[in-house]
């Protein structure tokens, strides 16, 4: 019953229509998460990638952002709105204090896990502190680097319907709007439409997850394969 | 080695393609309707007052559990019991006995095309429409309705005393939650009723904060709050009277089972507390609970005490 009733409603020309209207909300909705993601990037990726490299200021950091995961998104939102007004910038900085921690996470481990005596072998080799993390440190960390963004991309898709809270325009409203009459088949329909763009998000950044893959790794991973088929 | 990797992969894709479906299955269907069996239990057994999940209909509840052990009949309270559909449920299989309600809700819960809106066609029109299981007892003078405020300078500057004023002001918007851009008495009943064209502000805080904001800072012209509001005790901001009867009564009104209703002496000591019962009463107790944290009990028991029921 609720089914057929999301599929109408899905496949109706006036849910996807007008300025109100499921296409132009879902443009709002990937600009509002791209321009999150950036901003987060922007914040965490240096940082991330300077503890990592210099392991200063970890145990801090590493504790702070374990404090700022806690925080409940929705009661920020909250707080944040009654400061900033109702104009996009609080659920624009609510939602990147929620994305900072996994980029930044992934920034730090990703360096921090490469194997140590590769960058003593740079040294040895007289390469600078720069020169390191350029060609050796940030190429093996880009894997794990690549999927702290692709989490923090996840949880910015699926949290950012949070924003209709206030009068946001996206898919959220579809949630919240729905819910406050009980329209089922409405929260339904905005729910999958967000559900493929996850899959489709998620999809892209594990494609780049193994993409950036540095090629000396994936060539040492070949020949692991292939001494492995060997001997079974 | 790909083959194996691309294998796994579409096994978490249907794996969860297979969770989500059957989330979507499991449980009951919300939008389902479901009648409830009546039990009816034995005489002794104490009087369940039941309330709803926000403080006032559980201030109610303690208020009515303590007025009736008070006078001799045995009560007790299950406090927080959710929203309509469900305490309605609750009434209808004996989990609990009485609720404080609002009138007009309640009508519009049995009888979603009606269109009563004074307190007494609300009133006679309800006690038409429970169902056969189900009774309301006597209507309280006090009223948790929805209303419709401007800030006290804009009401002074143009002139504004009721909604059949808003014709003065260009470019009228109101902060309200969304339902408020559907329902018979929000957007479509401003245009019906009174011939304004108001903008959806769309906030969810139910009349809080930020919906006071928005209207005190001039982003919006009106806001959405409700008669027993906290906000309205600084008088910063004004009512639009409703001369048309736009928005119905929310008279609190007991509901009960058809049990209950019959035991005459619970009925007089509930209907008693109904009596005494007033607006400013309920801006009060809320003001108690919101401000002063004070838990439901503590502040029935004021009440009581200050009305000489106990």
């Amino acid at each position: 019953m609720i089914y057929e009733r999301t599929w109408s409603w899905l496949t109706a020309a006036s849910t996807w229509q007008g300025p109100q209207g499921m296409g132009v909300r879902t443009g709002i909705y990937l600009w509002d998460c791209l321009l999150t993601l950036l901003l987060a990037l922007a914040i965490a990726l240096p940082l991330g990638l300077w503890i990592g490299h210099t392991g200063h200021l970890r145990q801090v950091v590493v504790a702070f952002t374990g404090g700022m995961r806690a925080l409940p998104t929705l009661g920020l939102l909250t707080a944040l709105s009654l400061w900033m007004g109702l104009g996009l910038g609080a659920p624009l900085l609510a939602l990147t204090v929620l994305a900072i921690p996994p980029i930044l996470a992934g920034a730090y481990s990703g360096v921090e896990s490469v194997d140590p005596r590769i960058v003593d072998a740079c040294h040895a080799m007289g390469m600078t502190g720069w020169q390191t993390f350029r060609m050796a440190e940030l190429p093996l960390a880009a894997p794990l680097i690549v999927s702290g963004l692709r989490s923090a991309a996840v949880q910015i898709v699926a949290t950012w319907t949070v924003a209709a809270y206030l009068p946001i325009e996206g898919l959220g409203r579809y949630l919240i709007d729905g819910l406050a009459v009980h329209n089922y088949p409405e929260m339904l329909g905005g729910s999958l439409v967000i559900i493929v763009i996850e899959l489709v998000v998620d999809g892209l950044f594990a494609l780049l997850e193994r993409a950036v893959v540095a090629r000396g790794v994936r060539l040492e991973r070949g020949m692991a394969g292939a001494t492995s088929s060997r001997a079974q | 080695m790909f083959r194996k990797a691309f294998v796994t992969k579409i096994t978490y894709v249907l794996a969860s393609v297979a969770l989500l479906t059957g989330l979507a299955g499991c449980g009951s269907d919300p939008t389902a309707t479901t009648t409830g069996a009546s039990q009816h239990s034995s005489s002794a057994a104490p009087i369940v007052v039941g309330s709803a999940n926000f403080a006032e209909s559980q201030i109610l509840g303690e208020i009515y559990a303590q007025a009736l052990k008070a006078n001799g009949v045995a009560a007790t309270t299950k406090p927080n019991i959710g929203s309509r559909e469900v305490y309605v449920r609750a009434l209808q299989d004996g989990s609990i006995n009485l609720i404080a309600d609002y009138s007009g809700n309640l009508l519009q819960y049995f009888n979603p095309k009606a269109t009563q809106a004074t307190s007494t066609a609300v009133d006679s029109a309800v006690r038409r429409v429970v169902p056969h299981d189900l009774a309301v007892l006597a209507v309280s003078p006090a009223e948790d309705a929805d209303t419709i405020v401007v800030t006290k300078k804009l009401a002074q500057q143009k002139g504004l005393t009721s909604l059949a004023d808003l014709k003065k002001v260009s470019n009228l918007s109101i902060a309200a939650p969304p339902e408020f851009g559907q329902r018979a008495y929000g957007i479509p009943g401003l245009k019906k009723v009174y011939g304004v064209t108001v903008r959806l502000v769309p906030i969810s805080d139910e009349g809080g904060q930020a919906t006071v904001n928005a209207v005190e800072n001039g982003t919006t012209t009106m806001a959405k709050l409700t008669t027993t509001s906290p906000f309205l005790a600084d008088g910063k901001l004004t009512i639009l009277k409703d001369p048309k009867h736009l928005i119905a009564a929310q008279n609190v009104i007991p509901l009960t089972t058809t049990k209950i209703a019959s035991n005459h002496k619970a009925v007089a000591i509930i209907n008693a507390v109904q009596k005494k019962l007033t607006t400013a009463d309920l801006i009060a107790l809320n003001k108690k609970s919101v401000d002063q944290k004070q838990p439901a009990s503590a502040i029935a028991h004021a009440w009581l005490s200050s009305h000489s029921i106990h």
